[in-house]
């Protein structure tokens, strides 16, 4: 045994994970400080040089140096515009039907479902929930469609934790499958209003630009009801960040022409989308357009909405 | 019979490749053990003459062991089909094995039902769909919650609302509900207000003057408010009013309780030279 060997394998005198903590914060003072410095540094000599001084350094971000998509869709492109208008979602978009929504659960759950589905049926309207009674997805999609409902959610629940949701458009349509992750309730959240007037809420969904983003807007808007109504000044908002969509539910009010305010009524979730399915939900033969394959060339920076 | 004792000492007693031994009981690996217990009369390796019913791709086979073949391993086993009807398989066992003892006969017609059953299970499980158990993998939770984290961090909600808010104001949708420039409107309504004023004056004066009413169409005011641009629709109050206004409002109330009322009273100041003067 050389003496090389043990001293690698030695810790060293006063070793605890505190002081290991300690030396790291000290570590990261110290960089913040020297970040300053050389931040100052740069600021007085753009203040000397003038206009001949180097351009600012922009901050590289990950949405900068995303992989890009083949399927970004540019505005205005006529085939586009062409398959949505012949869309499972388009007799939606021709103000041909209204939304009718359905909700139910899956297994038998009664411990945090019930709230978010109170909720949701609060924020979109014309919606009814029914238990679910060990009744397979096939057979409710048939009921739901002789009695001409628009669409189905159902929500899934594991270890008291809402952790799923399945997007069922009918009568043909397609199915999208997410996974529910931070759920607030209206009930955990403070200063929210027990009721509110519904008006029919405005949308607005941002940063979804591929195609498979954009079919994923059509299936979410074909919840809503048609003709918002601006009187109500109520927002419905999904926002897409990564991979991610954040559902907020807000009441604005305009302070000024440049500003406005919020105030969060309604629940607050985020989703992620797992697969999406061209027919009504089907396992053993269902057509797949869409699934998240976590290992096959995946990177940090590719992103599918 | 002599062989068979001899091999149940030296298997049942000693070392059995087969064996399992937990602590109430001993198993036996053997697959043409009738149940699965180490035993004696159950060993197919110390029984001469033993039978079994097994199982293959759904259909039920009955193997026989006889004294003749032991000596050839390779064809020791003789395999025969069961019937699919139950009643018809039973009557077969009983046929084939006549001179068996009791016990397997009776041990190999509830391997006979056991089999059946679960074949039936089988067979019913796979006409339903049946949930698919997914592993929940520690690390990609780990990860996919911290990437969560960083884009809301990075997402910025409000500020992009608010971006996209003001978007559509500008574009012209909320045309004809929001009213801004606060001080100009208050402006205008003063210089209205001062206008109706004087021609209030100016009425009352036409009155005495008359002793009728008259009605004056205020023109001038209405090309005022038609230049101003388009005509402010007014609020319910109960839009202007936040809901979370009722709340504070309740709140404050309640912090008041606690402080004592206290009133206020004013005196009248009496001009008493005035009083003098009169008196």
């Amino acid at each position: 045994m050389s003496k090389n060997n043990n001293n690698t394998y030695r810790k060293r005198k006063n070793w605890t994970k505190k002081n290991q903590k300690k030396e790291e914060e000290v570590v990261k003072e110290e960089k913040k400080k020297q970040k300053i410095l050389r931040r100052k540094k740069r600021q007085k000599e753009r203040e000397e040089l003038g206009e001949k001084a180097p351009p600012k350094l922009v901050q590289i971000t990950q949405e900068m140096t995303r992989l890009p998509d083949l399927t970004t869709v540019v505005p205005n492109d006529p085939e586009v515009l062409f398959s949505e208008k012949t869309d499972e979602m388009s007799e939606y978009f021709d103000k041909k039907k209204k939304p009718k929504i359905c909700f139910t659960t899956t297994g038998n759950t009664k411990v945090r479902s019930p709230d978010l589905i109170k909720d949701l049926i609060q924020c979109f309207g014309n919606s009814t929930f029914f238990a679910r009674r060990n009744y397979k997805i096939p057979e409710i999609v048939e009921y739901c469609n002789n009695r001409k409902y628009t669409d189905i959610m159902i929500i899934s629940e594991c270890n008291k934790k809402i952790n799923g949701l399945i997007h069922i458009h009918l009568p043909i349509g397609p199915t999208a499958h997410y996974k529910l992750s931070s759920v607030v309730t209206r009930s955990q959240m403070k200063h929210v209003p027990k009721k509110f007037v519904q008006y029919r809420p405005e949308l607005i969904f941002k940063n979804f630009s591929t195609r498979l983003g954009h079919t994923v807007t059509r299936m979410l808007n074909s919840l809503m009801p048609h003709n918002p109504q601006y009187k109500g000044r109520r927002l419905l908002v999904f926002h897409n960040q990564r991979d991610f969509v954040f559902f907020r539910h807000y009441r604005y009010k305009f302070e000024s022409k440049e500003k406005t305010s919020l105030s969060e009524i309604g629940p607050q979730f985020t989703l992620k989308l797992r697969t999406v399915q061209l027919g009504t939900w089907d396992t053993n033969h269902g057509e797949y357009i869409w699934y998240y394959r976590s290992k096959m060339g995946s990177s940090r920076l590719k992103w599918f909405l | 019979m002599i062989q068979d004792d001899i091999i149940w000492s030296c298997v049942g007693e000693n070392f059995c490749c087969f064996k399992a031994k937990t602590k109430l009981e001993t198993f036996c690996r053997n697959r043409y053990n009738l149940s699965g217990i180490c035993r004696r009369k159950l060993c197919p390796l110390a029984n001469s003459q033993y039978a079994t019913v097994l199982e293959h791709r759904g259909k039920c086979l009955l193997y026989m062991k006889t004294i003749e073949r032991i000596h050839t391993p390779n064809k020791m086993w003789e395999k025969i089909v069961l019937p699919d009807k139950y009643s018809d398989a039973l009557k077969m066992i009983d046929e084939k094995l006549q001179y068996f003892p009791k016990m397997t006969i009776n041990k190999a017609k509830q391997r006979l039902t056991r089999i059946r059953q679960y074949l039936m299970r089988m067979r019913r499980m796979k006409l339903t769909v049946q949930p698919k158990l997914v592993r929940v993998n520690k690390k990609v939770e780990r990860r996919e919650r911290k990437r969560e984290n960083r884009a809301l961090e990075v997402a910025k909600i409000e500020k992009s609302i608010n971006n996209e808010l003001v978007d559509r104001l500008k574009s012209g949708l909320y045309d004809g509900f929001y009213n801004f420039d606060q001080e100009e409107f208050e402006q205008m309504l003063d210089k209205i207000g001062a206008k109706y004023e004087e021609e209030e004056e100016e009425k009352e004066k036409e009155k005495e003057k008359t002793g009728g009413s008259t009605f004056v169409i205020d023109e001038e005011a209405e090309n005022e408010m038609e230049s101003w641009g388009k005509t402010p629709k007014i609020w319910d109050m109960e839009d202007l009013v936040d809901d979370d206004y009722e709340k504070k409002m309740k709140k404050l109330k309640k912090r008041k309780k606690g402080k004592p009322k206290f009133e206020i009273e004013f005196e009248q100041e009496v001009n008493h030279q005035q009083k003098r003067e009169k008196n």
